[in-house]
């Protein structure tokens, strides 16, 4: 993905490797200083800036009112994009960085964004509901970007805030109205018997309880996985790989693991073959350090200044 | 749908700004250090960040001049900027058009002719739209050209400016712009010139040149706020380059070798 | 230099910006980062203004590298073509080295053969690394290097860091060596080299010109101290460079010295709170 590396840099840099030493002086699970910031988007429902050494991609949620089928059971739906900046890729072509674009909202769609149900994005059963729009803008890119990407994407879900709503009927009945779902000014006009949501009649619309700020976390935010890309250089294998460390290992895998420790997803990258014993090892001592990772990712979000723009929250661990 | 009113009795406007009051204005340079030259910009709640590259050998080798530097734009925006998600495919037309508007802007400002052969790559990244998209694209890639020492004429300072009935207003938030005519200017303003003059709007001729001269005026001004924000970082950095261990034995050698 | 000058306070760093009037163009000569217009020179960059006799410049504080004749730098072969490599110098254009400009294998005379630029890739490929010295220039403004002498060639035993030109002072020699044990090459191009010392008799003579080993992708045995050094030295670079401090061996000496005994490990000085206690530490030194 990077500059192409004269053989002698390439050979010094896995000789190193091979013996636990990285050219920037880390032992091969140290991760480079890790700064998260939510609440960078003011026009998005939930964001985050995830910054890995000089890795650096911003992630915006935005919620978007949907109709919804009859008989559509879907609690949720949700779409997602990256976007590679050329800034962050100066050695690639266009179609080179659309590709790249397509295969990291690919990793999204499989490993991230099937997991976003929750009955909270119910707002009329068969009817409406929230769409979720996850999109990704990658600005920096000095490697590791799976685990950049994730953790932004993950501490904008953090942020985001899903605003209550309550349902409407109608006193008389008729066909409902509008749909756009401007709160107020349809409720005055049908009408309103009733705010409360189950009351026997269905409701046909809804209005808002909170404004843009407020609202109600997304539940299970906190189990949400995270991504540890494991670089396999047999038989070491080292975390939070520089673009030229990454250049060194034949094998990548990425890990998309749960805090309570449950593996949701692997993905393996690189032409190398692998044998299946390597990648038992690899995955218990991945799931170990991707929850600790976690763990760490959740009490950092906690933090009350990690919600103000590029505060900067120093290294991991 | 209750009606906008772009001015109530008071005189002041929805976001409570005078007729002629900007929007808070901040800018910072060397935003990303991996490129040559770099600088965020915010007018309000709009955000820009332009990145320059260059000048450097051409990517393209079929389009570079033997006489003067090619300047390529281009122009992304965030699927969240505005009110609504909106996903641009790369090469949608309105985008390239506004990246063609800007290179425009800037071509004959930056002294090309002193770079042969190679290219001036600008890429701008809409992260926050609330209006002035224009204005604040040109005064974020004016920042990044100083920041990438790439020699200009002189700053090129852009505002918007609209009206309602009979009075002008400057700076418009997206609510106004689309509510209003209004026309965005680029000047430089040392000598005056104007380097853009963009309208999509209908205004009667005779409203033009007051617009037109107020935008003008408030791009001075905005110029002498860019100013101080770039000689502050200049003199951030001459300091620590002088601080750290430069003798002047060395500074001395340096100048005559001029 | 004549202090006469009206606008000259001794001492201090007269700064500028674009589009700003600089003095009388009847008086002066414009330099670099300058302009004339209406009998003023007027400044095209933002930075610090300089003034050699009668001919006043502009230095900008950030910019890629202005090739000179004599420049040593460090680059990147970004393409074979032919009898010619293009090289990345972090220039406005890639630099040409010739075919005609490097040493051949079978000593230092030999003339080139129509056999060599069948198997140019032998002696440099696609990303392969090289320090060079720009010689004169003719024609289009892409600067020309040579390798014609037994310090240039390919760059092998260690690791690349890049800062900005500005940052990098111009010396008697661009080639230094650590105390802790380490080399470095510092490109005026702001390409800076970081290498296992070699010792000054086992680099290879005049007369025993070995194309196997100028031409060698293959590093030595580099132990795990000499690896550390480099890593410490690489790091130390980074810190200087974002802060925009000169770097020179001497300030990257006492650094590596105040790294040791403070007794942090290389990859501490990634951590913003250790480099800015170590530049404040060094800078007050200096």
């Amino acid at each position: 993905m990077a500059q192409p590396l004269s053989k002698a840099e390439s050979s010094y840099t896995a000789a190193g490797l091979l013996n636990s030493q990285r050219p920037d002086g880390r032992s091969l699970l140290d991760y480079r200083p890790i700064t998260l910031a939510t609440g960078v988007a003011p026009t998005a429902n939930g964001s985050a800036r995830a910054r890995i050494g000089d890795t650096d991609v911003v992630v915006a949620v935005k919620l978007d009112m949907q109709r919804m089928d009859e008989e559509d059971e879907e609690e949720g739906r949700c779409v997602c994009s990256v976007e590679c900046s050329p800034s962050a890729f100066p050695h690639l072509d266009r179609d080179a960085l659309s590709d790249l674009s397509t295969d990291l909202t690919d990793h999204l769609r499989t490993y991230l964004t099937p997991l976003l149900t929750s009955p909270q994005l119910l707002i009329i059963p068969h009817a409406r509901r929230w769409q979720l729009a996850v999109d990704a803008l990658v600005l920096a890119h000095s490697g590791n970007l799976h685990d950049t990407l994730f953790a932004a994407a993950r501490s904008a879900l953090w942020d985001l805030r899903l605003p209550r709503t309550r349902g409407v009927v109608y006193d008389a009945p008729g066909t409902g109205v509008g749909g756009d779902g401007s709160g107020t000014g349809s409720v005055e006009r049908a009408g309103v018997l009733d705010h409360m949501r189950g009351m026997g009649r269905q409701a046909v619309d809804f209005e808002l309880e909170d404004g843009a700020d407020e609202g109600l976390p997304l539940e299970g935010r906190d189990d949400l996985p995270v991504c540890l890309t494991m670089n396999l250089l047999s038989p070491v294998y080292y975390l939070d790989a520089t673009s030229v460390e990454e250049a060194c290992s034949p094998t990548r895998l990425l890990l998309f693991v749960r805090p309570s420790g449950t593996l949701c997803g692997i993905q393996k990258l690189g032409s190398a073959e692998l044998h299946p014993s390597e990648l038992k090892q690899a995955l218990q001592e991945g799931v170990k350090h991707a929850k600790e990772m976690a763990g760490t990712m959740n009490r950092r979000l906690r933090e009350p200044t990690t919600r103000s723009l590029g505060s900067n929250l120093g290294p991991f661990s | 749908m209750s009606r906008f009113e772009p001015l109530n009795a008071g005189n002041l406007r929805s976001d409570g700004r005078r007729p002629l009051e900007l929007r808070s204005f901040s800018a910072q340079l060397t935003t990303h250090p991996s490129a040559d030259g770099s600088a965020s910009v915010s007018h309000g709640l709009t955000q820009v960040t332009a990145c320059v590259y260059g000048p450097r050998e051409a990517k393209n080798r079929g389009q570079t001049m033997h006489d003067r530097a090619l300047v390529n734009v281009e122009v992304s925006v965030a699927p969240w900027a505005g009110e609504m998600r909106r996903q641009r495919a790369r090469g949608d037309k309105r985008t390239l058009e506004f990246a063609a508007s800007i290179k425009a802007t800037f071509e004959p400002v930056i002294q090309t002719t002193l770079y042969p052969r190679s290219e001036i790559h600008i890429h701008i990244h809409v992260l926050q739209l609330d209006g002035g998209l224009l204005q604040a694209s040109i005064n974020a890639t004016t920042l990044a050209l100083i920041d990438a020492g790439i020699p200009m004429l002189d700053y090129v300072s852009s505002l918007s400016a609209g009206l309602y009935l009979t009075t002008a207003m400057l700076d418009l938030t997206s609510i106004e712009e689309s509510d209003l005519p209004s026309v965005t200017v680029a000047v430089l303003p040392r000598s005056g010139k104007v380097t853009l003059v963009s309208m999509e709007t209908r205004l009667h001729v005779d409203r033009f040149e007051e617009m037109f001269k107020l935008a003008m005026e408030g791009g001075k001004v905005l110029r002498g706020e860019m100013d101080r924000i770039v000689r502050e970082r200049t003199a951030a950095l001459a300091r620590q380059m002088e601080g750290g261990g430069g003798t002047k034995e060395e500074d001395k050698m340096d100048t005559d070798d001029l | 230099m004549d202090m006469d000058w009206d606008f000259d306070d001794e001492g201090v760093q007269k700064l500028t910006s674009p589009g700003e009037v600089i003095t009388s163009a009847t008086q002066f000569m414009r330099g670099h980062g300058t302009f004339v217009e209406d009998n003023d020179v007027v400044a095209s960059l933002s930075g610090t203004i300089e003034r050699v006799n009668k001919l006043v410049s502009v230095r900008a504080l950030r910019t890629r590298y202005h090739g000179e004749v004599g420049d040593l730098v460090v680059g990147r072969i970004t393409e074979v073509q032919a009898a010619r490599w293009k090289v990345d110098v972090n220039g406005h254009q890639d630099a040409l080295l010739r075919l005609s400009s490097v040493n051949l294998p079978g000593g230092v005379q030999r003339r080139k053969l129509e056999s060599d630029e069948l198997e140019m890739r032998k002696f440099f490929e696609e990303g392969d690394l090289l320090v060079a010295e720009v010689q004169p220039t003719h024609g289009d403004g892409a600067l020309n290097l040579h390798t014609r002498s037994l310090k240039y060639g390919k760059l092998r035993n260690g690791q690349l860091v890049t800062v900005s030109p500005v940052l990098i002072r111009r010396r008697n020699s661009h080639f230094c060596s650590l105390p802790c044990g380490v080399d470095l090459i510092l490109g005026m191009n702001g390409y800076i080299w970081i290498a296992k010392h070699v010792a000054e008799n086992q680099k290879e003579g005049e007369e025993g010109f070995d194309a196997e080993a100028v031409y060698s992708n293959k590093n030595d045995d580099i132990d795990m101290e000499t690896r550390a050094a480099i890593s410490r030295v690489s790091n130390l670079i980074h810190v200087f460079a974002r802060r925009s401090i000169p770097i020179t061996d001497a300030i990257l000496a006492e650094a590596y010295d105040w790294a040791v005994q403070q007794e942090t490990s290389p990859s501490d000085l990634l951590r913003a709170d250790v480099g800015d206690t170590m530049v404040a530490m060094v800078t007050a030194l200096a």
